[in-house]
């Protein structure tokens, strides 16, 4: 079964990247713009993969990771933050919930989707030869 | 010395050191600080102005990034990978200054001035200048990118140190 991977980021500009850098992998790629869209979705997709902003409107990502831990079938999902937040008290609640790891915000494209890949299995997408 | 003076010291270099990592690590541009004075105020055409406020107990203040239009585009294109809509350009530099922001948050930290970020506003218009309050800390350095003729711009910082 394929991976699934949810983006959970108010920025739309995160999230365009995000797909951008996960399109030429076998994945489903789902989105979200706040904590409570994120649970939601996460509820209803049961990712494989959550790459987590902090500071957003509606509900945090702090809050949506403890919502998370709260719910049995959530609790193990793993969870890479993607933040510009960098503050050692975040950084210290966070891995006290669990997060696989911590990228802050700017960011190497290459060094979020080796962290990914310790998570998931990120196979290439067959090239589709040119007609 | 005390941690007033090192924010005032240091806040022009903070706010460079942030803005080259921004760049050079998302964008993979470098940029040069522009031996112009005031080079946005004969420029033609509109800016992007974005905003982001950084609040603490001991701490209040704005970080504010302006673009000429025509290096939105590219830094949309950048990050993006294509010519981005009015509504995606506007959300890249909204981006981009919550990034430079995140950035002099991280270093105020470290410096004894815990904050929380807000959420970036973005606008379009001709050149503003953050209104100076007080014993506010000011910083405002003009900027372009290495190799590119897309014209300057201009990041401003303000920090107020609440007594």
């Amino acid at each position: 079964m394929n991976p699934k991977i949810l983006s959970v980021d108010d920025s739309k500009t995160i999230r365009m990247l995000l797909k951008r850098l996960f399109i030429p992998f076998v994945c489903e790629l789902f989105e979200a713009g706040d904590g409570q869209e994120g649970l939601d979705v996460a509820t209803r997709e049961k990712p494989n993969l959550i790459i987590l902003d902090y500071n957003m409107p509606v509900m945090d990502g702090v809050t949506m990771l403890r919502h998370m831990r709260e719910n049995p079938e959530l609790k193990r999902t793993p969870v890479i933050m993607l933040t510009a937040e960098a503050s050692p008290e975040i950084i210290s609640t966070v891995a006290r919930l669990g997060v696989r790891d911590y990228v802050t915000k700017p960011f190497d494209s290459d060094q979020l989707l080796e962290k990914a890949a310790r998570v998931v299995t990120l196979e290439r997408r067959p090239e589709i030869p040119e007609a | 010395m005390s941690n007033s003076s090192l924010v005032t010291e240091d806040l022009s270099l903070t706010s460079g050191r942030a803005l080259r990592e921004v760049f050079s690590k998302q964008l993979k541009l470098q940029i040069l600080e522009s031996p112009d004075n005031d080079p946005l105020s004969t420029l033609e055409g509109k800016l992007l102005h974005s905003a982001v406020s950084i609040n603490g107990e001991k701490i209040s203040g704005t970080v504010l990034l302006q673009l000429p239009e025509a290096l939105a585009h590219q830094i949309t294109e950048i990050m993006l990978g294509s010519a981005g809509d009015a509504e995606e350009i506007r959300d890249v530099t909204g981006e981009l200054c919550n990034m430079i922001a995140g950035r002099v948050k991280a270093q105020l930290h470290a410096s004894g001035f815990p904050a929380t970020l807000g959420t970036p506003t973005v606008s379009v218009g001709q050149r503003i200048a953050l209104q100076q309050r007080g014993e506010a800390q000011f910083s405002s350095t003009d900027w372009s990118v290495e190799g590119h003729e897309t014209g300057a711009f201009n990041l401003q910082v303000q920090i107020r140190i609440i007594s």
